[in-house]
């Protein structure tokens, strides 16, 4: 297990030296300066007048929840933030196996009394700590910046962190799959950013546009096995950060958690069964 | 006990579309004593690496066997014991030279209490105490050879592998490495060595292996090697042929060489004696008489040209 810890940390100072997590760090503090100064044009007072106004014409309007309203706006703050970290992190994350493979660089590892899937795993378990922690630096100083802002502390806002990295995980899972398999961070990133802003996102409606691609059974049933192997990220980030501020709904692990958590070591035992046959 | 059994050990990398299956290496067998350093000799791409490459499990075989102390090839367990330092290593560029040798000591199981001293240790055993806390990118190709060397040799390996060691290394640079490994071998250690620099090799080594396209030619020692079988140079004062009676003659052939000296094939060794003790008997004064010994460099070109030609 030695190995792993230090093929990790060797993985994690990589990651540090290179600008692409210099630059997450960077879009992480704009994320914050975005989100306090989206709390600041927030004006509480007004939009209880306001609706306070509706409710007195309208006496089915319930009434004014602050509360409700600041976690509204925080799921959508969180979306955008899951959104833009998952991308930064694929990103940041897809070169590592690629470089890790070089000729001159994966012979001294492999001479060393280093298992291979300990390797594989060293690298998997350092990249995403330290885009769990970049994530974590994220979501934390946009939540203290908006609450601080706001004056309302809503601590389920931190919960979107779970969604939020089950995602990169199963992502960087994916990754670092094809990025073994092709050794190209390029085709890695092309697949992973596929998977995420476009297949994930038609799986997840694929009963609504069906009938459009003339709901023949084969589609169907190729769409179904799609689904079943291909992240489902867009239900991932989408329903369970809304679950998260629905009461009651958090924490509950549901079918799609499972589902990603299995995809993640289908993943990865993928990519640890060519990684030990591979010559070098 | 050798240290190192290889038996008929074979590598074939499969060809794909439109390139054709390429055989590295081509039943070859060998074994490596304890305590020697062992040159493998040949050209580039003869499989030098390739063999290097497997007792490392870093490629796998397509067929035959080997072992490293005793365990089959391929286990884990066994590398705790070998250091490597493999040709064009790359070492990040954004880690310093003990940042280096810090993860490297790690990964080879050297207890966190050792690994400071252990770092200090090697890194004034290559020559590069004063680089330690330079960035490994600022390094000349000599400084990361020494540095390759040095995370080779941090666990203490009882096995050093080592692939082309002196390459980019300077004059001096290259005594000093010679001088290490001479010096790791009094300890005790076994050093397989591949180069394609021959003076080198024939000066440390104790046994050679010649291998071109992937296939073994020739092996043993370098004097073995190096020693022509039944030719002998004489060099004397004066005149020697006339003082040689007539029924010797018919055992040997000989030539005089540009450099004074008179070269006899004989038709066996036991006709030397026979030979320097009729030149001794006509009063001849002898300056030199030894068997010829041809460079290392002159026995591969012509082992290699040899196998061109079958």
């Amino acid at each position: 297990m030695m190995a792993i810890y230090y093929i990790s940390r060797y993985t994690m100072r990589e990651m540090l030296s290179k600008k692409v997590i210099l630059t997450f760090l960077v879009i992480s503090g704009i994320a914050v300066i975005i989100s306090g100064l989206i709390a600041a044009g927030i004006d509480l007072a007004s939009m209880k007048e306001q609706h306070e106004a509706q409710a007195a014409l309208n006496p089915m309007i319930p009434p004014f929840d602050a509360r409700t309203l600041v976690l509204q706006i925080q799921a959508n703050i969180a979306t955008t933030v899951a959104a833009l970290g998952v991308f930064l992190g694929v990103f940041a994350t897809a070169s590592l196996m690629p470089s890790f493979m070089e000729k001159g660089t994966i012979d001294v590892f492999l001479s060393k009394p280093v298992a291979r899937y300990q390797a594989l795993l060293g690298r998997f378990i350092g990249s995403f700590l330290m885009v769990a922690a970049n994530l974590a630096v994220m979501i934390l100083g946009v939540w203290l910046t908006f609450s601080a802002i706001i004056g309302i502390w809503e601590p389920r806002f931190l919960l979107s962190f779970l969604p939020i990295i089950l995602t990169f995980a199963v992502l960087l899972s994916l990754t670092l799959l094809v990025s073994t398999l092709s050794n190209s961070s390029g085709v890695a990133i092309m697949i992973s950013y596929i998977v995420f802003l476009v297949i994930s996102p038609l799986l997840a409606i694929r009963a609504e546009i069906l009938p459009f691609l003339g709901d023949s059974e084969a589609l169907k049933w190729v769409m179904e096995v799609l689904y079943h192997v291909i992240p489902k990220t867009q239900e991932l980030l989408n329903a369970h950060i809304v679950n998260v501020f629905d009461e009651g709904a958090a924490g509950n692990p549901s079918e799609v958690i499972m589902s990603t958590l299995a995809l993640i070591f289908a993943y990865l035992g993928g990519a640890i069964a060519y990684f030990e046959k591979k010559d070098f | 006990m050798a240290i190192i059994e290889v038996d008929a050990l074979t590598k074939v990398y499969k060809g794909g579309f439109r390139k054709p299956s390429v055989t590295a290496l081509k039943e070859f067998s060998l074994e490596v004593e304890p305590g020697t350093i062992f040159g493998l000799l040949g050209r580039n791409g003869a499989g030098k690496t390739t063999f290097i490459k497997l007792l490392l499990a870093i490629i796998s075989p397509t067929s035959g066997s080997f072992s490293v102390f005793g365990e089959e090839g391929g286990s884990v367990a066994y590398k705790k014991k070998i250091g490597y330092l493999p040709e064009n290593h790359k070492f990040p560029g954004f880690l310093t030279g003990s940042e280096v040798l810090f993860y490297m000591a790690g990964l080879s199981q050297v207890p966190s209490a050792q690994i400071k001293s252990k770092i200090t240790a090697n890194l004034k055993l290559v020559g590069l105490s004063e680089a330690a806390n330079k960035k490994v990118k600022t390094y000349s190709k000599g400084m990361m050879q020494r540095l390759g060397l040095a995370q080779a040799l941090i666990h203490d390996p009882e096995i050093i592998f080592l692939d082309e060691p002196t390459d980019g290394v300077d004059p001096i640079g290259r005594k000093e490495i010679r001088d290490l490994l001479i010096h790791l071998k009094e300890q005790g250690k076994t050093i397989f060595l591949n180069s394609h620099i021959l003076s080198e090799v024939e000066l440390i080594t104790d046994r050679v292996a010649i291998i071109e396209k992937g296939e073994l030619l020739k092996e043993g020692t370098v004097k073995d090697l190096t020693t022509s079988q039944r030719e002998y140079k004489l060099f004397t004062g004066s005149e020697v042929v006339q003082h040689l009676p007539e029924a010797l003659k018919e055992s040997y052939s000989m030539r005089v060489g540009k450099d004074g000296f008179y070269y006899f094939t004989l038709d066996s060794n036991a006709i030397a004696n026979e030979l320097l003790q009729e030149v001794i008997n006509a009063k001849i004064e002898v300056k030199e008489f030894s068997e010829v010994r041809h460079s290392l460099e002159e026995i591969f070109i012509q082992v290699v040209t040899d196998a061109e030609v079958k």
